[in-house]
């Protein structure tokens, strides 16, 4: 029947678009006229994001080896960022990390002493990510943007998990 | 104003999101009281905002919105607060999924606008469902693999 619609009527078309979008991103073929940025800034950017990634582990990891009790709520959080971690650095244009293909180590991170001070910590974290997220994708290429957008919305959804 | 093709699509799929949700919204609004009633009513009312937006959005780049359907295939049925809740939560996930196309087009003040809307609506899945979301909502896992060997 016709007029009956899925509620996800578009995923096809969005599955289209990211597909073609995140493929300019690995330098195999340009999608659009003059819009993909050189990779020098692009690549300077997602280490900053990497980098964010990266912290946000080791404040997760520094929260729970002070507060076990706090596995649970955060075990599963933290393995977001994680997967976050392992999709980023798979958008290194080849050739072109003349930036820190590997970002440096993360200093170990400090937990608060209180339970909720810390879970406050992390939620200031995760609200500062999101935000920043929501503004690099006005920076990088259409594909990359894609993935930024929902890093950036699972990290808001980790603020309002932690509220 | 000359708009790309592929923009003006996206902007239609994450309106054609937002018409289902408020189809949606206007199902599911019956079976709740007070304090959610109250919720998903405001939740509706910024549905419509974004919906006007965008339709102004693909106007603007010179096409005809799409409009809604008379009617909607509902992903989970409803006949109670709780089943009200999960309904709103997937209806949600869609809109957020409606949006990740819009992140990806040329125009970065849309790439914006659609990320700030993907994540108001992660948030309210996750308060509706009371229960966390995905590493990466509104993208496939094959969306994340552009270079996946066959």
């Amino acid at each position: 029947m016709e007029a009956l619609r899925s509620v996800t009527p578009t995923r096809r078309a969005v599955l289209g678009v990211s597909v073609a979008a995140l493929v300019t991103t690995t330098g195999c073929t340009t999608v659009g006229p003059g819009e993909a940025p050189s990779p020098g800034p692009e690549v300077t950017l997602l280490d900053g994001v990497i980098e964010n990634e990266a912290a946000l582990i080791a404040l997760y990891d520094a929260v729970l080896a002070a507060h076990p009790g706090l596995g649970g709520r955060l075990k599963r959080l933290r393995e977001h960022h994680v997967q976050h971690l392992a999709v980023l650095k798979r958008h290194y244009v080849p050739g072109s990390t003349s930036g820190t293909a590997t970002p440096a180590p993360q200093p170990s991170a400090a937990a608060p002493r209180t339970e909720s001070g810390a879970l406050g910590a992390i939620r200031s974290a995760e609200r500062k990510a999101a935000s920043a997220r929501a503004d690099e994708v006005r920076r990088v290429s259409p594909g990359l943007s894609q993935l930024l957008a929902s890093i950036g919305a699972c990290e808001a959804g980790h603020t309002q998990e932690l509220t | 104003m000359t708009t790309a093709p592929e923009t003006i699509s996206a902007l239609q799929g994450a309106l054609a999101a937002e018409h289902a949700a408020i189809f949606g919204y206007g199902v599911l609004g019956a079976h709740l009281a007070g304090v959610q009633r109250q919720n998903a009513t405001q939740i509706c009312d910024s549905h419509r905002a974004r919906r006007d937006r965008l339709r102004s959005y693909v106007e603007a780049g010179g096409a005809t919105p799409v409009a809604a359907s008379p009617a909607y295939h509902l992903p989970s049925p409803v006949s109670s607060p709780r089943t009200a809740a999960q309904l709103a939560a997937r209806l949600e996930d869609g809109v957020t999924a409606g949006y990740a196309g819009l992140a990806g087009v040329a125009d970065a003040s849309l790439r914006r606008y659609a990320a700030l809307a993907m994540q108001e609506a992660t948030v309210r899945a996750i308060r509706w469902r009371g229960s966390p979301s995905a590493a990466f909502p509104g993208l496939t896992s094959a969306a994340l693999y552009p270079r996946a060997e066959k």
